[in-house]
């Protein structure tokens, strides 16, 4: 493992610099991204101490850093035979690797049907919002697209939440569950004034990137779903880019939301663990909304969360046996948040 | 007069009884006024009762010594300088303590009143729990005032003698029983600092006047404050005394190691056959700590003798239940898929829980016995299920049992692939 020591962000400039956020089940990979490196995908974490910096870890040596789960053998197998294409690795093609590798079932039949139920949802939508698509076209006089590109056009409009089935709509529904985690955490911290840390932490992040996704939706979405779709047929790649933003900014929130929603009502761990893999926008989420992504403080605090775990585990003092049954209960956790995962 | 000569079979049915004709029995010795004999023969279930507990209606003095449940034994065991409680003297303290309590009394038993019987095990668990929480403090407190009752002889059969040293035994875990909830929720979780917790227990403990030994057999029940308890012991197995805490004295200690060694012997005995497979593995858990402590370098002679014996009983014990396991819960589920539809969503739940439980023993026994021959145990239930071929059986089925079992590099081995012609 390398340590990032060009780094001069507490973490990278760009989101493509981040990575995109991965669901693995193996407790050692917790809270791990992966990116497009420069013969092979990466994974990138954090510092473990909590110190600036993020360390890099070469693909093929995953296997060997850790016992993965089956699930996260083949997620990182399907993700490798999908990395031949030069294309940066962003969200869409990770969600996509996860929904494949979860229908399989390797993380269990919970995170298989939620697959099969969100793929049966996704497909309905898509061929609505397909024939939206055909429609506004139709009535706007640009003439009628081909099933591939009426195709690629609907999966950008149905994913900004416009035409049918908005309301489901993967990036403002995620912008809404980011407000109710915000409100939640708020709310308990109010009630829990002797430890608030983590739930303030966690809350003033999720509204920083829900505020920056909600501006990047807008610009991506253009004045009306005609201007949107007007521009697509001027130039596909340039749309395509736009709607793309709100989704990076977003990813990696789906962890500490579920990690919210699942634990006891206020559980410390949960929080702190929560805390530790809130993800923190790169700047490059500024120059994209023109809002002020303070991660200074985030990374504070976060150090500070990170040393506290720390802490925490040097005085479990524990055996292998009993590290190994920790780990074994954290990947049964981890695979019933797949299942809570659409 | 013992079970044995009474009922000369009859207990060692119920040691293996399931758990609702267990409960069968006891709702019968419950609700006998004169309980006698009947009681001496329910004695050895009393730890896999402790489970049940939340299907038992719960009352005041039930959930006053809920804390104290591993270091009550039965009435004829009990002997003067032990650190525990004999069972025959619950009754006489809880009716000499409740009406003691004053309002926070009345406002538990209403609590508790609005728990019914049937009531799911969280919902029960959280209730007791807050019930609890209001109830040991004041409980602890008429304990350490409290006179010896006039019917303490006619109720419990010893004498008034015996009297202050059960009411100080009770009272030091009453009055730590809070911080011992929270040791245990936490060390589940992992989210406490044991030694720290330990630590706190033992000052406070040690700074009220007797029971100190009781305290100790109670931290010595469970396994993770097990597992440190030998660093806090001045001059004991492991040395290291915790700065501030003054030297355990060794009567207390002995004692205490005594009591805790019994208790393992009776759980590994009676308790993990019958038990279901994750509880088994938590008292499994709990032995191996204790006899892990026990047998360092430190430890006095006998005491390494008799732990290793308990080891010994309690490697054999996992390995049998793990095979009960295997025959009872596994194999016969996985081989009926194969002669009908496939396996359910909730079926393959079951199966996985089995498996994980089944992972979670083999780890405790690896630290009891030979960790080579648990782990070839387990590499053979793998193959096994594995190796299943049946129709309603999926390889992704198998292949995730077979990870469970013995981690995903493994199973992908043993697990062969489809046959595609």
């Amino acid at each position: 493992m390398e340590k990032n020591s060009n780094a001069s962000y507490p973490q990278p400039a760009t989101f493509a610099e981040r990575g995109v956020a991965m669901p693995f089940t193996s407790p050692a990979l917790t809270g791990m991204r992966v990116r497009s490196g420069q013969s092979q995908l990466e994974l990138v974490l954090p510092n473990p101490s909590g110190a600036r910096g993020t360390y890099v870890v070469p693909w093929a040596a995953v296997p060997d850093m850790c016992q993965p789960t089956l699930h996260d053998l083949r997620l990182l197998a399907t993700l490798d035979t999908r990395s031949g294409e030069r294309e940066v690795i962003g969200p869409a093609r990770v969600h996509a690797a996860a929904r494949h590798v979860a229908l399989e079932g390797t993380a269990g039949r919970q995170a298989r049907a939620a697959a099969e139920a969100a793929m049966a949802a996704d497909k309905t939508r898509m061929a609505a919002t397909a024939q939206y698509v055909v429609s506004v076209l139709a009535f706007v006089g640009t003439g009628c697209p081909d099933a591939q590109e009426a195709a690629a056009l609907a999966r950008v409009v149905a994913e900004l939440g416009i035409g049918p089935g908005a309301a489901d709509a993967p990036v403002p529904k995620a912008i809404a569950a980011l407000g109710r985690l915000q409100v939640e955490l708020l709310s308990w911290a109010g009630k829990h004034p002797e430890d608030t840390g983590p739930a303030r932490l966690v809350a003033a992040l999720a509204a920083n990137a829900a505020a920056c996704a909600g501006v990047a939706l807008a610009a991506a979405r253009h004045s009306s779903p005609a201007a949107l779709m007007l521009a697509w047929r001027a130039g596909p790649g340039r749309v395509a880019a736009l709607a793309t933003r709100p989704v990076w900014i977003l990813d990696g929130w789906q962890l500490p939301a579920l990690l919210w929603a699942a634990a006891a009502p206020g559980s410390s761990a949960a929080l702190t663990e929560a805390a530790q893999v809130a993800p923190l926008l790169p700047p490059e989420a500024e120059a994209w909304t023109g809002l002020p992504t303070d991660t200074a403080a985030a990374d504070l605090l976060r150090r500070v969360l990170a040393g506290r775990a720390g802490d925490a585990r040097a005085v479990e003092g524990r055996g292998p046996d009993v590290r190994a049954a920790l780990a074994s209960d954290m990947v049964e956790r981890n695979e019933q948040l797949r299942g809570m995962a659409a | 007069m013992s079970t044995q000569t009474a009922f000369p079979d009859v207990g060692r049915k119920l040691v293996r009884a399931r758990d609702d004709q267990m409960a069968q029995v006891v709702a019968l010795v419950d609700a006998l006024v004169q309980r006698g004999q009947a009681d001496a023969l329910i004695a050895p279930l009393r730890p896999r009762l402790a489970l049940l507990a939340p299907s038992r209606l719960m009352t005041v003095t039930r959930l006053m010594f809920r804390p104290l449940d591993p270091v009550i034994v039965p009435g004829s065991q009990w002997r003067p300088g032990m650190p525990a409680l004999p069972r025959t003297a619950l009754g006489c303290l809880g009716a000499a303590v409740v009406p003691r309590l004053g309002a926070a009394g009345m406002t538990i038993q209403a609590m508790l009143a609005g728990l019914p019987p049937g009531a799911p095990a969280d919902t029960a668990r959280d209730a007791a729990a807050r019930a609890g929480a209001m109830l040991w403090p004041g409980a602890a407190a008429v304990l350490d005032n409290l006179l010896t009752p006039p019917d303490w002889t006619d109720s419990t059969g010893l004498p008034p003698s015996c009297f202050g040293p059960v009411r100080a035994a009770a009272a030091a875990v009453l009055h730590q029983a809070a911080r011992l909830a929270r040791l245990y929720a936490g060390a589940d979780s992992g989210e406490t600092d044991i030694a720290a917790g330990i630590s706190a227990i033992l000052m406070d403990a040690q700074s009220r006047p007797g029971g100190l030994a009781t305290v100790l057999a109670m931290l010595l029940a469970y396994g993770p404050s097990a597992a440190l308890l030998a660093g806090f012991i001045p001059g004991g197995p492991a040395n290291g005394a915790s700065p501030g805490l003054a030297a355990l004295p060794a009567g207390a200690l002995d004692s205490a190691v005594e009591q805790a060694l019994d208790r393992a012997g009776a759980l590994v005995e009676t308790v993990l056959p019958g038990v279901a497979l994750a509880a088994a593995a938590g008292h499994a858990r709990d032995v191996a700590a204790l006899v892990a402590a026990l047998e360092q370098p430190g430890s006095r002679p006998s005491l390494r003798v008799q732990a290793g014996r308990t080891r010994l009983a309690a490697d054999q014990a996992c390995r049998s239940r793990m095979a009960q396991a295997v025959q009872q819960d596994l194999m016969p589920r996985l081989l009926n898929a194969s002669n009908d539809d496939p396996l359910d969503d909730a079926e393959v739940g079951c199966l996985e829980s089995v498996a994980r439980d089944l992972r979670r023993l083999g780890r405790i026994g690896r630290r009891l016995g030979q960790p080579a021959a648990y782990d070839t145990l387990m590499i053979q239930i793998a193959k096994e299920v594995g190796r299943l071929s049946a129709p309603g059986l999926t390889r992704m089925d198998r292949l995730r049992l077979a990870e469970l079992l013995v981690g995903a590099q493994a199973a992908l081995r043993l697990v062969p692939e489809e046959n595609r012609t």
